[in-house]
């Protein structure tokens, strides 16, 4: 079990900044994945700790600094996204090549290498070729190969990306299951929120080179910290708001349509111009008004029946698209195309966000 | 079965074009097996006396043993000269890598008598190989570096290294650098990579280049033509003065048909010693 | 990171090999330019006459036109039974395909002697005598299996449903082919082409079986040089290296030299 450290870690390549005074770290056999859409330099940054990458800054083991040490000598695992297994090798000798490297003796190799067939469901493949076995075989043995040298560190890019939906669920738990019981601190870089959430202690949702927030999945979903986090994390309903302080823990917000509501706030918003995202699940069709809840007015534009649940989208006052998502309690509740409908919140429901624009990143529409 | 016709169609003229040159080899298997009777004449009927008289004399069974040993030694060269460069081209930048190409590609295009020809001028008693040995001092009078061996050798060489270095660039370049990353990832030293992991992969495009390299060699005329002046014939060589001059046409047939069936069978080996050694490469 | 060190041998040994490659042609290029009649590097004075000799002798006059011709009709004939053969292995699943495709690339298995030689036999035994027509289709059969397997490789790259669209738009099949497809795989016929034209021009042990009083360059220059002794024989070398660097420098503008270089 190992920890992890990253100080101001920078990458250049020619004039464009891949990683941006990125510093991070990793506690000892937890689970963090790297989140994002692509080129926000998730990949950058685990080559840096890998070593395949030039950089500036620390990168330390056990706060012992490994900048020095070349990439065959900081013992990692990694398993690529196309697996990168050796086609001309064996499964067998594919698992036991980070062994065969270290100079382990003949009986000490073969052994581990049975541990790793077995731990990894491999068993009577040893002798087959990757060009032979299935792509979650593939990905079993790339994992095997990265997990055989006993790594301080296993690093996974992507590596579930070119499984179809239901072998990837599959693998996703036992991926999770196998690190548990090993305990190794693992780095998990995806773009797939779902699949963050459902693997990761910790989430570090990075954009532009940088981490725009980390922290565990239910945080990250429930507090977003900024337009960027919201959106990316689930689906989110965004509206402009101007806001003043009513008194320490209330904030009256005016949306353009003219409605106005309370939020409860801990004095930490602060006022003038701010977004408030409402997550589809919280939105509650044709809610009575009460003290409880707060209002939103809009008509029906579409509804589709998903099964598990029945996603409809709202058109507000003011233009604005809500998406509201009801859970299928059995039945369609009437929803018939171009009726006035409430939607009902839990003011404690309401994200607050104050954004300033992040470079590439357009203007509010 | 209905796309049988429209494949034949299609098919056809390549297929005459084969024909033809199916029938000419066949001619010419003929022609071997006709009695000779003195200069340009030939009688009708079947016999083996070419063949004898090939095999017979040790005069010409030392064309086949020095083709094949000349052809032997100037492959290995070029295969260490070639492959050294194909794999500089995939570790440089893309300008060097540009004009690498450009320049092999200047070799490739130009005939083999133009590019042998400057090996001649430049191994000349007045050539720059002399001037430069004699200016290091090496050597005070001039060498006799044509008509040799050597010679012959160094052209051969030379004028193969372009053909060694594509497929050989091109098997190395379609390794993907994440199985070297990865190699380099468990452990492995540069060394080891290249060891483990660029050499294994890298045989598919050295068995081409070898067997285009060393059919080429064996088989040369213009190098041991121009570089070797009569004293280093080959076996191309015995067979166009059988030809043209003497016009001994069965014997030269014959000495074609030998070559022809040399030529096979050295494909058949090296196809299949090299199939056994890259195994699971390929799949 | 220090990767490039680790490599600086390798690449000290390639560019000197490179080097070695490039020496003679440089040399080449000197020795045609010498003022005297010495075939001597560095060139002792400067001179185009050598130059202007090899327009003067008739044989190089007569051979250079004569080699274009031929190179020229090669690639065309060779393009064409080449495309569609390779329209043929490509997109009809026939068993008989993949033995055609290897069968159409035997003439490079073939020693250069031996092809020459029986084109020699088997014309003469027809009471043939060596032409132009004869030495077309030698060079044909030389140039078709590079072409074929320039085009099979364009072709199998190229997304067939693109033409099925055109198809599907009512364009009949030929017409289709010929507007969608051709210019789609225009690069590899360009290949293609320069393949043959090269297959053609340069060739020289086969031709040389087959010539009679008119001869390609290849042939002449190898006759000169082994009669004469100027730098004649250097000139027209290097006129032809110069118009071969040209060509490739040209070929990277319009398609690219990977086209060229990835067999």
């Amino acid at each position: 079990m190992h920890r992890i450290e990253l100080r101001d870690i920078e990458v250049r390549y020619r004039d464009v900044l891949a990683l941006d005074r990125l510093s991070l770290t990793v506690e000892p056999g937890e689970f963090l994945a790297l989140l994002g859409p692509s080129g926000c330099g998730k990949t950058t940054l685990l080559r840096v700790i890998a070593g395949f990458v030039p950089y500036r800054g620390s990168v330390l083991f056990d706060g012992r600094s490994v900048d020095d040490r070349p990439a065959h000598r900081r013992n990692i695992g990694i398993v690529f996204q196309d697996y990168a297994l050796f086609p001309h090798k064996t499964v067998r000798e594919n698992i036991g090549f980070g062994l065969k490297m270290r100079k382990t003796p003949r009986a000490a190799l073969a052994s581990r290498v049975e541990e790793m067939l077995a731990l990894l469901q491999l068993d009577g493949l040893a002798e087959r070729y990757p060009g032979q076995i299935s792509g979650g075989q593939q990905q079993r043995v790339a994992l095997a190969r990265a997990i055989a040298i006993n790594p301080s560190l296993l690093l996974l890019d992507e590596p579930l990306g070119a499984l179809d939906k239901k072998l990837r669920e599959e693998m996703q738990v036992e991926l999770r299951q196998l690190q548990r019981r090993i305990g190794i601190t693992t780095i998990f870089v995806t773009h797939d929120q779902e699949e963050a959430l459902s693997l990761a202690d910790r989430i570090a949702i990075m954009q532009h080179g940088a981490i725009r927030q980390i922290g565990a999945g239910a945080d990250l979903y429930e507090r977003p910290s900024s337009l960027f986090v919201a959106r990316f994390m689930g689906q989110s309903n965004i509206l402009a708001a101007t806001a003043e302080r009513l008194d320490a823990d209330r904030l009256h917000c005016r949306i353009p349509s003219g409605e106005t509501f309370l939020l409860p706030d801990h004095g930490k918003a602060p006022t003038g111009d701010i977004l408030l995202s409402f997550r589809p699940e919280r939105l509650r069709l044709g809610a009575e008004p009460s003290s409880e809840t707060a209002r939103l007015t809009g008509t029906i534009e579409h509804a589709a029946y998903l099964g598990g649940q029945i996603l409809v989208r709202v058109r507000l006052g003011d233009g604005t698209i809500f998406k509201v998502a009801a859970a299928n309690q059995g039945g369609m509740p009437e929803i018939a195309v171009g009726a006035p409908v409430a939607l009902g919140f839990d003011p404690a429901d309401v994200i607050v966000l104050t954004d300033e624009p992040q470079p590439g990143e357009g203007r509010l529409r | 079965m209905e796309k049988l016709g429209p494949f034949v169609r299609a098919a056809a003229p390549a297929c005459a074009v084969l024909l033809i040159f199916v029938a000419c080899l066949a001619t010419l298997a003929g022609y071997s097996f006709r009695p000779r009777l003195g200069m340009a004449q030939m009688g009708s009927g079947f016999t083996l006396e070419s063949y004898a008289a090939f095999f017979r004399d040790p005069f010409n069974l030392a064309y086949l043993w020095r083709s094949l040993w000349i052809a032997t030694y100037t492959t290995a060269v070029v295969l260490v000269l070639g492959y050294v460069v194909a794999y500089h081209m995939t570790v440089c930048g893309p300008r060097m890598r540009l004009i690498i190409t450009i320049i092999l590609l200047v070799q490739f295009f130009t005939s083999y008598v133009i590019r042998t020809y400057a090996i001649v001028l430049a191994l000349g008693r007045y050539g720059i190989v002399n001037n430069g040995l004699i200016a290091l001092g090496v050597i005070s009078v001039p060498a006799k570096l044509l008509f040799t061996e050597f010679a012959v050798a160094a052209g051969l060489v030379l004028v193969a290294v372009p053909f060694m270095v594509f497929p050989v660039y091109g098997s190395i370049a379609g390794i993907s650098p994440n199985l070297r990353a990865a190699a380099g990832s468990l452990g492995a030293t540069p060394a080891a990579v290249f060891r483990e992991i660029v050499l294994p992969l890298s045989l598919p495009g050295v068995a081409a280049g070898v067997v285009i390299v060393y059919l080429f060699n064996l088989t040369a005329f213009i190098t041991p033509s121009l570089l070797g002046g009569g004293h280093v014939d080959m076996i191309a060589n015995l067979i166009f003065d059988r030809a043209m001059n003497t016009q001994d046409y069965p014997f030269a047939s014959a000495a074609a048909m030998v070559s022809l069936l040399l030529t096979l069978i050295i494909v058949y080996l090296l196809q299949s010693g090299f199939r056994r050694t890259i195994r699971g490469a390929e799949r | 990171m220090r990767r490039r060190d680790r490599h600086v041998a390798v690449s000290a040994a390639s560019i000197l090999i490179v080097a070695l490659l490039c020496a003679p042609l440089i040399i080449l290029f000197g020795v045609a330019l010498n003022a005297g009649a010495q075939q001597v590097f560095p060139p002792r004075g400067i001179s185009l006459r050598w130059f202007a000799n090899v327009f003067s002798r008739s044989g190089f006059l007569d051979a250079i036109p004569f080699s274009l011709e031929l190179a020229v009709l090669t690639t065309v004939v060779s393009l064409t039974i080449g495309t569609l053969a390779a329209i043929g292995i490509v997109r009809f699943r026939v068993p008989g395909r993949d033995l055609l495709l290897t069968a159409l690339m035997s003439p490079l298995i073939v020693p250069q002697v031996v092809i020459g030689l029986s084109f020699l036999v088997t014309f003469t035994a027809l009471g043939v005598h060596s032409s132009f027509a004869v030495i077309l289709i030698l060079h044909v059969t030389l140039a078709l299996p590079f072409t074929v397997r320039v085009i099979v490789s364009s072709l199998a790259r190229f997304n067939i449903s693109i033409e099925e669209a055109a198809r599907s738009l009512g364009a009949y099949p030929v017409k289709a082919f010929v507007t969608i497809t051709l210019p789609a795989i225009r690069s590899g016929m360009l290949a293609a082409s320069i393949f043959a034209f090269v297959a053609s021009f340069e060739n020289f042990t086969a031709t040389a079986f087959l010539v009679w009083n008119r001869s390609t360059l290849p042939v002449e220059i190898f006759n000169y040089i082994q009669t004469e002794n100027d730098p004649t024989g250097a000139a027209i070398s290097a006129l032809v290296v110069l118009t071969v660097a040209f060509a490739i420098t040209i070929s990277n503008r319009v398609i690219g030299l990977d086209a060229l270089s990835h067999r």
